[in-house]
């Protein structure tokens, strides 16, 4: 898992590139803590060259959209690829987590 | 990582109740599926399920105790490939796991490891104790390998 943050204006990109582990899932729960800590609460995730996500994954994608929610924020999660949003509706979190097809969708 | 024996179909390997140890064992069993030209479609199934069960092995059974281990056993034949997972925790009963699915549970921060494996996996049978897992996915056709 490789991350990458883009601070904007008026909200952050955050790039993931390549597996979302179990190991990778509580440092990513840290990194986006620590964003939100620092008073990002607009977080758009780059989802366009991550390939592989476990349970736990996207549990911090759960608990980090239910913290901003409650800061008046929001998380969108940009370009899935098919086999990541395949995963992401299996579990639900369709319903749950605002996904766009692109990121240019996603920061309109 | 300790290779424990190998008989004519399984490979049998020990980890410790670390996270990170999960890795070596997938890095294998994908090894394996890729020399037996598995399509990428599949190895993404048995990887994903390979990794909630032994993440739940290592978290929920062993609770991360570095003086317990995680048994993986595994055979990649022609037809399927057979995955085997046992910790050394006092089991659970699978059955009592909310589907994470509905309203009520959409905003659980874990708990959907299982619906992934039987979601991506055709058969995820648990012993009656609760800490074994033996999961079981078939490819249809011979000839759909070769597509991948």
């Amino acid at each position: 898992m490789e991350l990458s943050v883009d601070k904007r204006p008026h909200l952050v990109v955050i790039t993931i590139v390549g597996s979302v582990d179990s190991a990778d899932s509580n440092p990513l729960l840290d990194f986006f803590n620590e964003l939100i800590d620092a008073g990002h609460t607009r977080l758009v995730v780059d989802l366009t060259r991550m390939d592989f996500i476990v349970s736990m994954g996207l549990g911090v994608f759960v608990r980090t959209y239910t913290r901003l929610r409650e800061a008046g924020g929001f998380l969108r999660l940009a370009g899935p690829q098919p086999l990541i949003l395949q995963i992401i509706k299996t579990t639900g979190l369709d319903r749950l987590l605002a996904i766009y097809d692109s990121l240019d969708q996603a920061l309109e | 990582m300790l290779p424990v024996s190998t008989n004519q179909h399984f490979q049998c390997l020990s980890i410790s109740s670390e996270l990170s140890s999960a890795r070596q064992v997938e890095q294998r069993l994908i090894t394996e599926l890729r020399r037996q030209n598995y399509p990428d479609d599949y190895l993404f199934a048995v990887r994903l399920a390979l990794e909630e069960a032994l993440s739940n092995a290592i978290k929920h059974g062993n609770r991360l105790d570095p003086d317990k281990t995680v048994t993986v056993r595994f055979a990649v034949e022609p037809e399927k490939v057979q995955l085997i997972v046992t910790d050394q925790g006092q089991g659970f009963d699978p059955a009592a796991v909310p589907d994470p699915t509905t309203d009520d549970h959409l905003e659980d921060p874990s708990g959907r490891g299982i619906t992934l494996m039987r979601a991506y996996m055709d058969e995820v049978i648990y012993n009656s104790r609760g800490n074994e897992v033996r999961m079981v996915k078939r490819i249809t056709s011979p000839q759909s390998r070769q597509a991948g």
